[in-house]
């Protein structure tokens, strides 16, 4: 009797199982593709489990080695970064009255909130360091080279983007530090000169960094960037699939396509090792979420300036060095920087690709990293100095002027009434 | 095809499988655990008043002290109907405030500070008032509010 | 008595009452010295000053105090009797008690009319009218002459702020002071002093200056006995404390101590808790019991400190924890008020009372210490976590690795 219930279920399972699939359009395929799960081109026109099979027997080119993970190490963290964005938003509020206690909530009183907190916070650093590692494995491979130029550039702006989410995000708990580092910067910014004033005041929507600028943070982190950062990276794969990864630099210029028939399959053997790498990044950054969370500073005060400045991300760090040493030519400097970078593939169009043989990329690639690395050192000793804003005119008790200790004597003194006024009033 | 394909899996990659089902179920537990509502987040600061005493168990004459927030009030009963409620700590030193009802006085026990109910200072070693809240009666039951600035 | 010398008798009496008779109480007039009083002819200056004050408010004139023909132009004319010119010393007491000492003139304004009987009992009147040496102040030497201001428009030489520079003008005067043997140090010391700072840094005009301590008209140092009193009239409580000590015993039986040998006269400071024995010392030999007492209290006082420190840097811990810390502040204002009371009551000496005091700061602030210690549990908890991650992470790592083997194993 089991038995023939059980047959039967089982057939009833397989029977759904075939209608699926012989219902579901092999183009579902496609968006795991963009979304960079999936590696080989999808033949549309089998059923979607051949396809399946099919794209999974994709042999990727076999130079690709473990630094090519760096890409995915990144989109990983991204992904991460996504997933608690979206478990933070259930509890996070953003108005500069509750924001504060609402990440106090999160730490504490809500379960395991204080992982996702911390695993966001800790992505956001490591996308960082997985951002700067990929795009120098690419640029020392000079992977931007033709017919890659477009992709170089996506790069970067994704790079751009990320970066930006992580500064519209750091002001969002709210606290001493994340206040006084904004004002720090925006500050920095209106020292530009012709339009610094303007930016600075449409960066933050007040002359102070105020609840209009949490507003617009917000905004900006939670439903602009998330956008553009979803096209920017459906088109990187997309750029990255269509073009093929850059062959290896022994070979001068473009290998043809059928050299990627001899490298490893994508199922198991790609899978297997995103797999290993998946697991070690995650655990790597659970285990930094445990032992180094993220600390709360005090409340935001905008009338008193704390006394110390502690960072808690990457660019915050090169941020403070760079205004400290710089003041607001960091955004001219970071912008040449980064068009120098952007523009890169239109100038070095040779087939060359060792280092030895790119002189000026070399240089221009050393000077960002250097910049980038001394201004984060840099930075990091500055975490116990205040920020470099004053609160003027405070009039706290210990501040008020001395009242002058010299009698008066017989100082001219005024007349209180005009000199011919008669009589009583 | 279940029997098909458990034949080519080899015990690994069943050890494999079964720690990654292990490992996904487990996250799905963590993140349920997460959105579970739990304590409410509630602000004390932001609450528009805060509970004092049931009517009945705040006799004339006598004092209650009520945290709101990072503050700390004393609402003193004074006759019959009749409450006032000021800042519970002494502005020069934050000394714990208590309401003298003999004397009909508000003082600080840590040095000698006497205030009247409006919060002015009546005689100390202080210039700075303390500060004034509204209290109300809602279904016998007593709540301190932020004061009417208009008033 | 023949009638020509009634005559002259009834002559000279008005001619003295016209110097020393009481004024008439003066209309609310609003006076002006314009060209055609006599007087400013010549003396614009004063003229100046005088109309900025009070006196000219209340429709005083310069023949009022003076004497003279305001009607005049000429200066023998200006200057008829009855004159009194530029007065000495004695002469200006005089002439502002005429006026300032008859409650029936000083009545409408508020103003006490005991200045004068005041002054008498002070060691500046007996230098000045009993044993008339000049070097004694007259009313015109801190009240200006013809700039009076009331004492809270801060302008005024006697407002709380200024009145110790005009005690200054003489008492920081070493020639003036060295025949009396009084130092010059006082305004010194005064100023950076905890009163003084408190009245020129923090503008807390409550601030007692050296009228509060030592009186204004009737100036004089408070001898021993008194000065817990003086000390006490603002600081009430600490001087109850001191009277129910040993300490107060000593004082009202004639001996020391007093208030000033702890906390100093001018120079008044709060003691540091690490510096009460030593503060002891001056008067205990070490060695004794009461030095012994010393010690246990500096000992309390100095570990009620610590204590709240911790509690403090607990909270502050808390905070970077992420936790809500309402009720932990609540506990620690409640510490902090135990152990301000503690300093109040150390000056009894009482040691049941100061044990209790130091014993409840030292609790309280044990429980928000507990606090912080939950909340490192939490913490560590959440770093016990990271065994099974990494178990199911090198798991996975060591499967998948075997797997590859194989694969590859297949693949040649």
């Amino acid at each position: 009797m089991v038995r023939r219930a059980l047959s039967y279920i089982g057939s009833a399972l397989s029977q759904t199982y075939q209608a699926v699939k012989a219902s579901t359009d092999a183009s579902v395929l496609g968006a795991a593709r963009f979304l960079g799960l999936l590696y080989g081109p999808i033949d549309r026109s089998l059923p979607v489990d051949q396809a399946l099979k099919k794209t999974l027997r994709y042999r990727l080119a076999p130079h690709v080695g473990w630094r090519h993970s760096l890409g995915g190490i990144a989109y990983l963290l991204f992904v991460i970064l996504v997933a608690t964005g979206v478990m933070l938003v259930f509890y996070y509020r953003p108005s500069p009255q509750e924001a504060h206690a609402s990440v106090q909530h999160i730490v504490s009183d809500v379960a395991f909130g204080w992982l996702v907190r911390d695993v966001h916070a800790w992505s956001a650093n490591l996308i960082v360091i997985a951002l700067i590692l990929h795009m120098g494995r690419v640029f020392v491979e000079a992977s931007y080279k033709p017919p890659r130029e477009t992709n170089w550039l996506i790069g970067l702006l994704l790079m751009v983007v990320v970066f930006l989410f992580g500064a519209s995000g750091y002001l969002l708990p709210w606290d001493q530090w994340s206040y006084w580092l904004v004002a720090e910067i925006t500050h920095a910014m209106e020292g530009l000169p012709l339009f610094g004033a303007t930016m600075a005041d449409a960066v933050r929507g007040d002359e102070v960094v105020s609840g209009a600028t949490l507003s617009r943070f917000f905004a900006l982190h939670v439903v602009l960037l998330p956008w553009i950062a979803a096209a920017l990276l459906v088109y990187h794969f997309t750029l990255v699939r269509r073009r093929g990864i850059a062959p290896p630099m022994s070979i001068p210029g473009d290998a043809p396509k059928g050299a990627a028939g001899l490298g490893v399959p994508f199922f198991p053997t790609q899978l297997l090792r995103s797999l290993i790498v998946s697991s070690l990044v995650i655990a790597v950054v659970i285990t930094l979420a445990a032992f180094f969370p993220r600390p709360v500073g005090d409340p935001a005060d905008i009338s008193t300036v704390p006394e110390s400045l502690v960072t808690t991300w990457l660019l915050a760090d090169v941020a403070r060095a760079l205004i400290r040493y710089v003041g607001p030519w960091l955004f001219i400097i970071l912008l040449v920087l980064l068009g120098g970078l952007a523009v890169l593939p239109l100038f070095d169009r040779r087939p060359a690709r060792q280092l030895r043989d790119r002189r000026i990329a070399l240089l221009l690639g050393a000077v960002f990293f250097l910049i980038f690395a001394s201004a984060w050192f840099a930075g990091h000793q500055m975490r116990n100095t205040p920020p470099s804003i004053a609160v003027e005119h405070d009039s706290g008790a210990s501040e008020q002027a001395p009242i002058p200790i010299e009698p008066l004597g017989l100082s001219p003194i005024q007349p209180t009434q005009p000199e011919n006024e008669e009589g009583v009033p | 095809m279940p029997p098909k394909l458990l034949s080519k899996l080899s015990s690994n990659d069943l050890l494999l499988v079964g720690v990654l089902v292990f490992s996904l179920t487990l996250g799905f537990l963590i993140v349920s655990a997460y959105f579970m509502p739990s304590q409410q987040l509630e602000i004390p600061r932001l609450q528009p008043a805060v509970r004092v005493a049931d009517v009945d168990n705040f006799p004339v004459g006598t004092s209650r002290r009520v945290s709101w927030g990072d503050r700390l009030i004393l609402v003193v009963h004074r006759t019959r109907g009749e409450y006032f409620a000021v800042q519970g700590t002494a502005s020069s030193d934050g000394c714990l405030l208590h309401w003298d009802a003999d004397a009909m006085r508000v003082v600080s026990p840590c040095s000698y500070v006497v205030y009247d109910l409006s919060g002015n200072v009546m005689v100390g070693l202080t210039t700075k008032p303390l500060a004034q809240y509204r209290v109300f009666e809602r279904e016998a039951v007593v709540y301190v509010a932020e004061a009417d600035h208009g008033s | 008595m023949k009638r020509s010398q009634l005559f002259y008798l009834a002559l000279g009496i008005v001619a003295l009452s016209a110097v020393a008779v009481p004024r008439p109480a003066q209309a609310q007039v609003r006076v002006t010295l314009d060209d055609t009083y006599g007087c400013v002819r010549c003396h614009a200056d004063k003229r100046q000053s005088f109309i900025a004050g009070i006196h000219s408010e209340r429709g005083l004139r310069c023949h009022d105090c003076h004497g003279g023909d305001p009607s005049s132009f000429e200066i023998d004319a200006g200057h008829s009797q009855p004159f009194l010119g530029a007065p000495t010393k004695r002469e200006t007491v005089e002439l502002c008690a005429s006026c300032h000492s008859d409650p029936n003139q000083m009545r409408q304004y508020g103003l006490p009319a005991d200045q004068l009987a005041e002054f008498r009992a002070s060691r500046h009147g007996e230098l000045l009218l009993i044993r008339e040496i000049n070097d004694g102040p007259a009313c015109t030497d801190c009240h200006d002459a013809h700039t009076i201001l009331p004492p809270e428009d801060a302008r005024s030489d006697v407002h709380p702020t200024n009145i110790s520079s005009t005690c200054a003008t003489c008492h920081d005067d070493a020639e003036m002071m060295d025949p009396y043997g009084i130092p010059v140090d006082q305004f010194e010391t005064y100023r950076a002093s905890a009163h003084g700072l408190s009245l020129y840094e923090e503008g807390n005009a409550a601030s007692p200056t050296c009228v509060n301590c030592h009186g204004s008209h009737a100036a004089l140092p408070a001898p021993a006995g008194e000065v817990p009193n003086v000390c006490g009239q603002c600081h009430v409580l600490v001087r109850q404390e001191f009277y129910e000590g040993p300490h107060g015993d000593a004082t009202l039986g004639g001996r020391r101590p007093r208030t000033i040998n702890c906390h100093r006269k001018h120079g008044t400071e709060h003691i540091p808790h690490e510096a009460v024995q030593a503060t002891c010392r001056e008067c205990h030999e070490s060695g004794t019991p009461e030095d012994d007492i010393a010690g246990a209290l500096q000992e309390t006082l100095v570990q009620a400190e610590e204590d709240l420190e911790a509690a403090g840097r607990s909270i502050d811990e808390l905070v970077r924890h992420g936790r809500d810390v309402t009720s932990a502040k609540l506990r620690f204002r409640t510490a902090q008020a135990s152990q301000l009371q503690l300093t109040l009551v150390q000056h009894s000496l009482d040691s049941l009372r100061i044990e209790d005091l130091s014993r409840r700061v030292r609790s309280t602030s044990r429980g928000i210490q507990e606090i912080e210690e939950v909340s490192q549990e939490h913490r560590w908890e959440h770093k016990l976590m990271t065994i099974p991650v990494w178990f199911l992470a090198l798991a996975v790592v060591f499967f998948s690795a075997i797997k590859l083997s194989g694969v590859r194993r297949t693949d040649e």
